[in-house]
């Protein structure tokens, strides 16, 4: 990087850092992290207080009754163990008619009626289309019943736990990298990765495009662009925004990895954390760099349209089409992360714009060659470069027009003209 | 050093703004850049900034093309404006490393210029806590950091109150001293006049007149007096001066185009021959008249802008509240929330 980009981009990395609004953003998102992250030990903290043991708190929602036509049930501890959000009363045939006014007043959630040869009734008081209770239930039933014949059978209680042992499923991924991970793990790292970069892009792309917009605003930019190439203008404008952005998500992670060790304990449960710390050192090296390829190519797509507007105001009208092109490349990767190896993902992850999300979603969730990512990451910098190039032409032009936003052919005419009148200057 | 205009064209649309305009500037002189709102001024000196490409012609230094983008040029643009939520220390130092400047260098020019503005007090302050004519001072400032071999104002005195002018003219007055091209544009005749040597007339897309401005008042007939008379120690009213005047002309044969009365005060004689002067004289010395005053007025840069192109006075004043209502809506002042997070708009 030359001298004049920069001293552009220690300008603006120095004008974020000292700008208030986002000081104040960062520090009230980094108290949000670090609380978000103790609530469990807090939660912990004040149950403790109470009976001094540390036992998940379990809240009984509602009560369920079982009316058992084919006496194949001992007990209930089998369902009490599956349902502990649910209280279980085994209850007689001829309570029927009353049980079933009872759910009628919303007494109970639901009767559950055993018939012999494994057939099974179950009546609810309400339907929840988020709960999986019905879709597990028959498996507990079956378990409860085979558990009870196997006592009956007279089988020694090692074989009897034996039998009862539920096959425990690992699903592997067979990405060469990292062979211990599941695809799970995968799964959840690749969205959080995913996600940020959209986040990011959205919110400082506009930013880039804001800062371009109000110098032209403020007229400061006649004395900018007679004062060093507008190529480093935009380059340092951009470089230097990508470095806030990373400066920030080091800001938040750094929160975020302090609060979860301080809170370990209390955390131990939500995996979903644990998986998120766990990503590996070559993946997240990758990430980064997909981030920032990503990142700086947009931005210098959203400086260009920022300088066509002639207020910061106007930007959001400019920036459209754009965002919604990014909304459509956020879509593609998020559909990518549930079918990682279909042909048209491998196709998409090697399209400049798509790759930095879509590559980084086949590396982390697939096995891909080094030939490919490489000429991924390759066809994306120099998309960077053209980007860039072009992006400082459309900004040249952009500047000093003020009045009603250009429309994109009329871009592509004053950039055809502006060639034409340079050539014919050359030229005479 | 010499900066070389050489056969500028520019056209927009339609519109042929520059028609082969030349012009040249050497070394400590200063160059008023005239001509009325829409002339071609700040055409031209984008132009020479290289802010757009003129449509054929070229711009030379010392016979080559140079790098305007060096520590050789300042520049004060007509549309004036810089971050109005940052510290003047702050952009002038960035200003000055955009243009090539070292940190240091660019913090000492800065503080030097800021203490000879006397705005050494404002240091730390962010722009839009200046009056207007202060921002103004920041940004000549910027334009002057790098020591500039040619530093071009465009319209450096709109919009500045008369204490400002005077601290303007000062510093112009300085920078040619020190043997430095300077050009500067502007419709205030009075302000340029008093600062620039050499003038070009810019009209109709060519320069109309151009050079020294004593040698080119010296080719003006100098065929108008001054005169003032007294009476027993009292002055006489100027309607009645001219009044004697008119009669002692006639009666004596002095040819004359005019006896005018100017602010109800000054009384001015056009004669028809500048010879005539002495004729006039005598004819005073022998009416027994007492005069009091007696001298050849010299045409003002007005006048000579006037004669040249055409133009009124009233045309002038048109160009002059025009560009006192665009200052109005610039946006220099403006306190707008700007930024990060405070402009955006919701749901954007």
């Amino acid at each position: 990087m030359n001298r004049g980009a920069w001293t552009v981009t220690r300008f603006e990395v120095g004008n974020y850092l000292k700008k208030k609004s986002w000081i104040r953003t960062t520090i009230i998102v980094m108290v949000l992290i670090a609380l978000l992250m103790s609530v469990p030990s807090i939660i912990l903290l004040i149950k403790g207080d109470k009976d001094g043991d540390s036992k998940p708190i379990i809240i009984v929602t509602s009560k369920m009754a079982v009316v058992d036509h084919a006496g194949v049930l001992s007990d209930l501890s089998l369902f009490e163990q599956a349902y502990k959000d649910k209280a279980w009363s085994l209850e007689d045939g001829a309570e029927l008619e009353n049980l079933r006014a009872r759910a009628r007043k919303g007494d109970l959630y639901g009767i559950l009626e055993i018939f012999p040869e494994k057939r099974v009734r179950l009546a609810l008081s309400k339907e929840s289309m988020t709960d999986s209770f019905t879709e597990t239930l028959p498996h507990v039933v079956e378990q409860a019943i085979n558990l009870n014949l196997l006592i009956k059978s007279g089988m020694s209680q090692p074989s009897i736990a034996q039998v009862m042992q539920p096959v425990s499923l690992e699903l592997a991924s067979l990405s060469a990298t990292s062979d211990s991970k599941t695809i799970y793990h995968a799964y959840v790292q690749t969205y959080i990765v995913t996600f940020l970069l959209y986040m990011m892009i959205m919110l400082y792309g506009q930013f880039v495009a804001q800062s371009v917009a109000k110098e032209k605003g403020n007229r400061a930019m006649e004395i900018l662009i007679t004062s060093t190439k507008p190529l480093n203008l935009i380059v340092g404008k951009v470089i230097g925004t990508t470095l806030v952005a990373l400066i920030q998500i080091a800001l938040f992670f750094g929160t975020f990895a302090l609060f979860f060790k301080i809170n370990s304990a209390a955390l131990q449960s939500i995996e979903f954390l644990y998986i998120a710390l766990q990503m590996p050192f070559d993946t997240a090296l990758l990430a980064i760099l997909f981030f920032i390829l990503g990142f700086v190519s947009f931005a210098f797509v959203f400086g260009a349209l920022g300088s066509l507007v002639s207020r910061a105001e106007d930007v959001s009208t400019t920036i459209g089409a754009l965002s919604f092109f990014f909304v459509i490349i956020f879509m593609a990767s998020i559909f990518a992360m549930m079918n990682p190896s279909e042909f048209w993902v491998k196709v998409l992850s090697f399209l400049p714009l798509f790759s930095p999300m879509l590559l980084y979603v086949r590396i982390s969730m697939t096995s891909v060659m080094w030939w490919e990512v490489l000429l991924g990451i390759g066809s994306q910098l120099i998309t960077m470069v053209i980007l860039a190039w072009i992006s400082s032409k459309i900004y040249r032009l952009g500047v000093l027009m003020y009045g009603k936003p250009p429309k994109f052919r009329e871009i592509i005419a004053m950039l055809k003209r502006d060639r034409e009148q340079k050539n014919a200057v050359r030229a005479s | 050093m010499q900066l070389q205009i050489q056969d500028i064209h520019k056209s927009y649309g339609d519109n042929h703004v520059l028609r082969g305009l030349s012009l040249n500037v050497s070394s400590g002189q200063a160059l008023g850049l005239l001509g009325r709102n829409g002339a071609g001024k700040t055409t031209l000196i984008r132009i020479i900034m290289n802010v757009f490409p003129a449509d054929s012609g070229q711009i030379l230094l010392d016979g080559k093309p140079f790098l305007r983008t060096s520590k050789t040029i300042g520049y004060l643009p007509e549309e004036k404006g810089l971050y109005a939520d940052i510290s003047l220390i702050r952009q002038l130092v960035y200003l000055g490393m955009l243009r090539g400047l070292t940190r240091d260098e660019a913090v000492r020019a800065s503080d030097y210029w800021l203490d000879r503005l006397s705005m050494t007090g404002y240091r730390e302050q962010n722009l839009e806590t200046l009056s207007k004519g202060n921002q103004q001072k920041i940004q000549l400032i910027a334009s002057l950091l790098t020591k500039p071999e040619i530093v071009i104002l465009d319209e450096p005195f709109s919009g500045l109150d008369p204490v400002n002018v005077m601290m303007m003219r000062e510093i112009v007055s300085d920078i040619v001293k020190e043997g430095r091209i300077v050009i500067l544009s502007g419709h205030q005749m009075p302000f340029i006049e008093q600062v620039c040597q050499n003038i070009a007339i810019l009209d109709n897309g060519v320069i109309d007149l151009a050079g020294d401005l004593v040698k080119i008042k010296q080719t003006y007939p100098r065929n108008t007096i001054e005169i003032r008379m007294e009476e027993e120690g009292q002055r006489l009213p100027a309607e009645r001066t001219a009044e004697i005047l008119r009669e002692l002309m006639t009666t004596k044969g002095i040819r004359f185009e005019e006896v005018s009365v100017q602010n109800g005060r000054r009384v001015l004689v056009t004669l028809e021959e500048a010879n005539d002067r002495g004729h006039l004289l005598d004819a005073l010395a022998g009416s027994g008249l007492s005069v009091e005053r007696f001298f050849v007025v010299e045409p003002t840069l007005e006048d000579i802008f006037l004669k040249k192109t055409g133009y009124t006075r009233e045309d002038l004043a048109a160009d002059e509240r025009a560009s006192q209502e665009s200052l109005a809506e610039a946006p220099m002042t403006k306190k707008r929330r700007g930024g990060l997070f405070g402009s955006r708009k919701r749901g954007a």
